[in-house]
């Protein structure tokens, strides 16, 4: 096994459950992702503890986008119908055993986020995985991700509709660059190394060239 | 072929094999062995250009033990897919011929029913394992044939037997030693009943001691003929005891020999050699020995054979006991004076160190003979310790990875000659990595501990120390830091100041390495599409080129074939004498160590146990025995000549052995002589040793709470090169916060599971965790969260024993965020502007409104920590997995594939750890800013995913080879809701709930800011 990559996976047997359709190798790769990624969910939130403290609340959530990679990252790779939602959530539940502030009201926010992305994917057939799919799933996630903080934190006592307004203009951005681009850039990076042959996302590249 | 089955069926009188029948039996009646016949078998993987095996022809007879040689890329892995019908079922590519397995074709068939049949054992244990326990790990495949529970339990336990390894069910497959894991791996293939094995590089993660376990009971189901048995491996000279034949493949993937391993290893022998492939030592020895006219009789294949062999041959015994004979005999064409390879210091010395009343019968090499005339100086005849300068030295070092964790060196002391090869060698979780890492500066040392040329490492800068000292890690990926294979040469020129900055010369300079490394023409290739070999010389050219005086390697010749390893070798042999270099290898690799390196340091249990010439030290058994090391072939043929053939024994030393038969033995490195080329680099063995994950018995462990505690990704603490010790850790499940790090963690540390809420329902306790935790985003007044953070503490040291200090200790990091929570809502809340002013400070009104807030806020995100950390510290991951299942009704395919990501969360955060370290060595220069930052994480995120996701695709090739989601599981033990769990569920939802309305009633609690 070591020189050698699986390359290429054909369809899978068919078990009658909806993750049929995902190889081993897939659902494996998909949750090796999302565990990284909740590494970084959980690193991002120990900076936002610390270091984005002091940003006040509209201007915070421009940060908040790192917080859908999972829901972006994981369908770029994986392409198949759920792969936002799974990363999203296990990356979330990664985050909360690893002690976040948030415990577990964190795997709400990664249902809803990656809900929310998913949505976007499956809006497009699974079939559309561009930058400007990556990004604009990244907004949808990111506007989730403020509405269910306002009930949450009680923003909408705390805070002006217009500061809240702003905050779902500055994570819908967020979520586009921080969340869509960089995923892609990422993903596109872990393409070069060569590890991800024979997952839809180098089988595509291979066809564009 | 003289594989000639004793037997045909499996039944034998030994104990384990009978016992596995029965559970064969009891899965199907099935009488031996199929055979196998592969007919113009060609393959090509989907998204390559040439085909990886092509035209394979060979039959397999039942029973039959086959091994498997080729050099690297030749196609065997792929072979060993194609065995079992994991190509063409699961691999995609372009697939041609029959693969027949008793009446199945593979094509034709499927995975499950194949897997029946043929089993399938893979290099890393840590790479095929899907489960956390033993017998969970045994049973998975069963599982996956949707056996019965009843079955399986018997099953597992026999196939547990099988390899020795009874009574481990219960145990963590992190609490392990390599050999064991290894040893499960084969159990949890045995358990589905298949009577073809096939293994992949078995031992290649094993140290020597693991290795020898896992032959010993490859041996004993060869014998018995109950199995065939197909395995690729470089550790020949264990096998060639009980191999029935030999299939070579080529480096394009064709069949190079099929047949009798004597006539491969003698008739065939340039053949093989040719193509790169790895012969027994003996074999190689005896072929030598003739050569240089000694009529050895016979093709003796294994130690004891070539021990008779070579005491039957006229003279030759006599004449080393007597002089050290180095030539041929006497009437041998040449004399053996002239012929005698210039032999490097180190060896003499050690030769010198084993035969001390004879020093003038070994010549000593005139410093003129030393091409390029660096001035070597003399030999020292008083052991292989020469009182030169020292290169490194090393006083009393005492390190651990953790202030309460374990020692993992004590009292260390050392004087490193220079322009040595020096071997560092030991179990796994010896410390030897640890004192590689400390002596390359990839270890933080403290003062007075390390000094190299001199100078107390402590005192250099990194920039500094990365030009004096270069430290090779096991895994090249880590190292690369751009983005082609001329980049990452250059980078290390431009980092070295002392080489001017011409770009000619760097131009030339870069040239002519990557001609040296024969890594030309992929000069332009990205360095993460190579060949496990090239990456591996990629990373010695790139550290190599920079000039340090002294260079650390991690295991140098780790996954590489046998022209691979040569060329390496010769070339870092060639460093130490020519240049001047010091060399520090660390390395299961005794064969390495016999013929290579000069002096050898032997570690046990943190200590050095021993520090003298190889030569020595193979004849100490005592010692190797303590120090859980093998004895080399050629060791094992010395003893074994004293002892049966009387021959006296300070002459018989390996170093004798290896010189009689004219081999050029450590340290000589001219290569004048072209002709000499192609036998003097006949030495290497691939090393065997920790897997680029540290998966010797110290491995990471697999747990839920992996990496918790406060150690932030980022700064991951334990940095040990080979991932011996210190690689993070918890102990067992999503248990204990046990972070030792060090090969002290027990099973002790373990949680006792009798506890009230570790016996709950998992899914039914996730659902309290979550209902909790929407309890307290609906309040905003400080008390309500403060009594439920009470209330977390006092139910996890209740009902799941946990401490409240250990809870409170896991959660006060997150002290911090209150922090900013009060700045923000003291700052920035609207409602402050109609909120009463409780202090004014300058522009600043600190309100009630914002005071409070911002404690709830507070109180809530501990409370949040508090609930999510008692319920990971109080469940386990597998059951976890299990309630998730049969409770929540998860997909199963998804639940478990999360599970194997889930296992190598403390990987990730150990390999971090580990490419930050690579990367400094390299000299990559910290810089300010969030920007630098940003690009220094991007550059550690993208190595380390490209290897997560590598290992994942070897995990599900393992999980699919044991026949995972091929329809229903059963389940070896069911997650169990009983009654207690509903009352459990009521009283934690009630007890809360109930807990609100009291306060609320008392009008403490508010549902919104306020007012």
């Amino acid at each position: 096994m070591k020189t050698q990559e699986p390359a290429g996976t054909k369809s899978p047997p068919a078990t009658g459950s909806w993750s049929a359709a995902w190889t081993t190798r897939e659902i494996v790769v998909a949750a090796v992702l999302s565990v990284a990624v909740g590494v970084i969910f959980w690193t991002w939130g120990l900076l936002w503890a610390t270091a984005f403290a002091a940003i006040p609340f509209p201007a915070s959530y421009a940060l908040v986008g790192v917080w859908m990679i999972g829901g972006l990252l994981v369908p770029y790779v994986i392409r198949r119908p759920g792969a936002a939602v799974v990363g999203e959530l296990v990356a979330a539940f990664v985050s909360m055993v690893l002690v976040s502030q948030w415990g577990a009201a964190v795997l709400l926010s990664g249902l809803v986020q990656g809900a929310a992305a998913e949505a976007v994917f499956a809006g497009l057939r699974y079939r559309v995985y561009s930058t400007a799919t990556l990004m604009v799933a990244g907004a949808f996630a990111g506007v989730a991700s403020i509405v269910l903080d306002s009930f949450f934190y009680g923003y909408w006592e705390a805070y002006s509709p217009a500061s809240i307004a702003v905050g779902a203009v500055l994570v819908a951005i967020s979520g586009a660059l921080l969340g869509g681009v960089v995923s892609k850039l990422a993903g596109d990076a872990l393409v070069g190394t060569g590890t991800l042959s024979g997952l839809a996302i180098s089988r595509e590249r291979k066809r564009t060239r | 072929m003289s594989a000639a089955p004793r037997t045909g069926a499996g039944d034998t009188v030994d104990g384990a094999t009978t016992l596995s029948d029965r559970a064969r039996h009891s899965l199907r009646t099935f009488t031996g062995p199929p055979r196998m016949r592969v007919r113009d078998l060609t393959f090509r993987y989907s998204e390559r250009r040439d085909p990886a095996l092509r035209e394979v022809n060979f039959d397999v007879a039942p029973g039959e033990s086959v091994l498997v040689l080729g050099p690297s890329g030749s196609g065997k892995s792929t072979l060993t897919l194609c065995l079992d019908g994991l190509i063409p079922h699961v691999v995609e590519g372009e697939y041609e011929g029959i693969v027949q397995v008793g009446r199945l074709i593979a094509h034709e068939s499927d995975v499950p029913r194949l897997a029946r049949d043929v089993g399938l054992v893979f290099q890393d244990p840590e790479s095929q394992f899907a489960t956390l326990t033993v017998a969970d790990e045994v049973a998975f495949g069963l599982e996956s044939l949707a056996v019965p529970p009843e079955t399986i339990e018997e099953a597992s336990a026999q196939a547990l037997a099988a390899v020795g390894l009874a009574g481990f069910d219960g145990r963590q497959l992190t609490t392990l030693s390599g050999g064991e894991k290894q040893r499960v791996a084969l159990a949890s293939v045995l358990a589905m009943g298949p009577r073809v094995i096939v293994l992949d590089e078995p031992s290649a993660n094993l140290d020597p001691v693991g290795a020898v376990e896992l032959f010993r009971h490859l041996r004993r189901m060869a014998r018995d003929r109950g199995h065939t048995l197909i395995v690729i491996e470089h550790r020949l000279d264990e096998l060639v005891e009980w191999i029935d034949s030999v299939l070579v493949l080529d480096a394009c993937g064709r069949v190079l020999f099929r047949g009798d391993p004597r006539e491969a290893f003698y008739e065939r022998s340039a053949e093989l050699t040719a193509a790169g492939v790895w012969r027994p030592r003996t074999t190689e020895l005896v072929l030598s020995l003739k050569e240089r006219g000694w009529p050895v009789p016979g093709r003796p294949l294994t130690i004891a054979e070539t021990a008779a062999a070579l005491a039957d041959t006229p003279g030759l015994l006599r004449s080393l006991a007597t002089s050290g004979v180095r030539g041929g005999p006497a009437d041998a064409p040449e004399s053996p004076a002239a012929d005698a390879p210039t032999t490097g210091h180190g060896a003499v010395a050690g030769s010198n160190a084993a035969a001390p009343s004879g020093p003038a019968a070994t010549p000593q090499p005139a410093a003129a003979s030393n091409p390029a005339g660096a001035s070597n100086p003399a030999p020292g005849s008083d052991g292989a310790v020469s009182p030169e300068l020292p290169a490194i030295e090393v006083r009393d070092l005492t390190y651990r990875y953790d202030p309460a964790g374990p020692l993992v060196l004590e009292g260390v002391s050392l004087v490193i000659p220079e322009a040595r090869v020096t071997a560092i060698v030991g179990a796994n979780g010896a410390g030897k990595s640890t004192l590689a890492g400390l002596i390359s500066g990839v270890l933080p040392t403290t003062p007075g501990s390390v000094f190299i040329g001199g100078r107390d490492t402590c005192s250099l800068e990194d920039r500094v120390r990365s030009t004096t000292v270069g430290h090779v890690f096991q895994n090249p990926e880590h190292q690369f830091v751009t983005n082609t294979v001329r980049g990452e040469l250059v980078f290390s020129l431009t980092q070295h100041s002392s080489l001017g900055d011409s770009e000619v010369a760097h131009a030339a300079l870069v040239d002519s390495w990557l001609d040296r490394f024969g890594l030309s023409e992929l000069a332009e290739a990205g360095p993460f599409t190579l060949s496990q070999g090239q990456k591996r010389r990629l990373s010695v050219a790139a550290m190599l080129i920079r000039g340090q005086s002294v260079l650390v390697l991690d295991e140098p010749t780790f996954g590489q074939d046998r022209r691979q390893a040569d060329r390496l070798i010769s070339t870092l042999v060639e460093q130490s004498t020519l240049e001047r270099r010091t060399m520090l290898m660390v390395t299961h690799d005794m064969r390495l160590v016999a013929e290579h390196a000069d002096t050898v340091v032997v570690l046990v249990g943190g200590a050095v146990a021993f520090h003298g010439p190889p030569g020595r030290l193979f004849r100490d058994e005592a010692l190797l025995r303590r120090a859980g090391l093998t004895v080399p072939a050629v060791g094992g043929l010395g003893s074994l000549l004293r002892e049966l053939h009387g021959v006296q024994n300070e002459f018989v030393a390996p170093a004798e052995l290896l010189l009689a038969a004219g081999f050029p033995i450590a340290g000589s490195s001219d290569e004048t002589a072209p002709a000499l080329e192609a036998r003097e680099s006949e030495h290497l063995h691939p090393a065997s040793g920790l897997g680029a994950t540290g998966t010797g018995g110290d491995g990471p462990r697999p747990a839920l709470e992996s990496s918790v505690t406060s150690q932030a990704v980022g700064a991951p603490r334990t940095v040990d090169p080979a991932g011996a010790p210190g690689a993070p850790d918890t102990v067992g499940a999503l248990g204990a916060p046990d972070r030792d790090g060090g090969a002290g963690r027990t099973a002790a540390a373990v949680p006792t599971l009798d506890h009230y809420l570790r016996r709950r329902n998992p899914a039914l306790k996730l659902v309290v965790l979550l209902l909790v935790s929407l309890m307290l985003t609906a309040v905003f007044d400080p008390y309500t969260p403060a009594a439920f953070l009470a209330l977390g503490l006092v139910a996890g040291r209740v009902l799941g024993g946990l401490t409240p200090w250990s809870v409170a200790r896991a959660v006060a990091p997150l002290l911090i965020a209150g922090v900013g929570v009060f700045v923000a809502n003291i700052l920035f809340n609207r409602l402050n502007e109609v909120s009463p002013a409780l202090l004014v400070l300058g522009p600043v009104r600190v309100t009630e409104v914002a005071l409070s807030t911002a404690a709830s806020l507070t109180f809530r995100l501990l409370a949040f920590a508090v609930f999510s950390v008692v319920f990971v510290r109080t469940t386990d991951a597998g059951d976890l997995l299990l309630s998730l299942v049969h409770q929540v009704r998860l997909d199963e395919r998804l639940v478990f594939g999360t599970m194997v990501g889930y296992r190598m969360l403390p990987l990730l955060t150990y390999e971090y750890g580990l490419i930050k370290a690579a990367h400094r060595v390299r000299g990559v220069r910290g810089g300010g800013g969030p920007v630098a930052a940003a690009r220094r994480t991007w550059r550690y995120a993208i190595p380390l995913l490209a290897g997560a996701v590598r290992r994942a695709g070897r995990v599900a090739i393992a999980m699919d080879a044991r026949a995972f989601g091929a329809g229903p599981r059963t389940y070896r033990r069911r997650s169990q809701v009983v009654a207690a769990d509903w009352v459990f569920l009521v009283l934690g939802v009630a007890v809360p709930a109930g807990l609100i309305l009291v306060l609320r009633l008392a009008g403490v609690t508010r549902f919104g800011i306020g007012v």
